[in-house]
């Protein structure tokens, strides 16, 4: 998943504890998110948009995804 | 002011998150060793020596929670707070039984006070334990998920090491004292359950 919070962040001036205490989570998980190490659930999602006042998908997208055949083989063929 | 609050405005006084790592980490190594020097003459000195071991050891028991939180650069959250307000004395409470009561039952008669005065360092486990849970219960979703991973990993590689020594001793290739072996359990678990979280919040953090 990709997010746009570090650069939301950034534009309101805040570090990643003051995220984190506005969110109530740790800043290792503030960092996690923002490094793509970690996707959080669906009420931590809209905590976070509510906080910046964003939809969801303006905040998080998916990954592009890899061209990957439609029909998966057998990995001896 | 209670003592991890003392902390908290030490910590506010002296800008340890804003130094270079090498700094933040030799600091809390310095303290660490204040911490283990405490616990070593707690057990080896005299009378004297053994109460300034156990003042030492007090006097660094918040080490125990926020040296992490100086590393990471975090701030101390009310959960934390609370862990330190519960283990702190849980685990003081526990030294003062295993240096002053514990040593009582060995010249008692068998009966409900040698079981009592026996069983007595398991009160402040329990409380120590009850701590630990409502910790992870008040942590944030990523926490929960890392306690979680770390202690199956930790469980685990406690439950392989206890099975091949299990075998070893089923075997008679070595000797194993039963009691301190089952006494080890909740020492090991924490240990490696330690390790693999350490080893978890290193790779989250990392930029």
């Amino acid at each position: 998943m990709i997010n746009r919070i570090r650069e939301l962040r950034g534009e309101r001036g805040w570090s990643q504890a003051d995220l984190a205490e506005r969110l109530d989570v740790s800043r290792q998980t503030v960092n996690a998110i923002e490094t793509g190490k970690y996707d959080p659930s669906l009420p931590l999602a809209f905590k976070i948009a509510r906080l910046f006042g964003l939809s969801i998908e303006s905040i998080f997208e998916p990954e592009p995804q890899a061209a990957t055949p439609m029909v998966s083989r057998h990995p001896m063929e | 002011m209670s003592a991890s609050g003392w902390w908290e405005a030490a910590s506010r006084r002296v800008p340890i998150a804003g130094w270079p790592a090498w700094a933040r980490w030799l600091a809390v190594a310095l303290l660490y060793l204040w911490l283990f020097a405490g616990f070593w003459l707690m057990f080896k000195g005299s009378q004297g020596i053994r109460l300034l071991g156990l003042a030492m050891f007090a006097a660094g028991l918040p080490l125990l929670v926020h040296s992490g939180r100086i590393l990471m650069r975090e701030r101390s959250r009310l959960a934390d707070r609370r862990y330190v307000r519960q283990f702190m004395p849980a685990m003081l409470l526990y030294m003062v039984v295993m240096l002053y009561v514990w040593p009582l039952q060995q010249g008692m008669p068998p009966g409900w006070l040698k079981t009592a005065t026996v069983l007595s360092p398991v009160v402040p486990i329990i409380w120590v334990i009850w701590g630990s849970i409502c910790y992870v219960l008040a942590s944030d979703e990523m926490q929960r998920l890392q306690h979680l991973v770390a202690l199956a990993i930790g469980v685990s590689v406690v439950c392989v090491a206890s099975l091949a020594l299990g075998f070893l001793g089923a075997a008679r290739m070595i000797v194993l004292n039963g009691s301190l072996a089952l006494m080890m359990v909740y020492p090991a678990i924490c240990i490696t359950y330690g390790v693999v979280r350490c080893v978890l919040v290193w790779r989250a953090r990392s930029e």
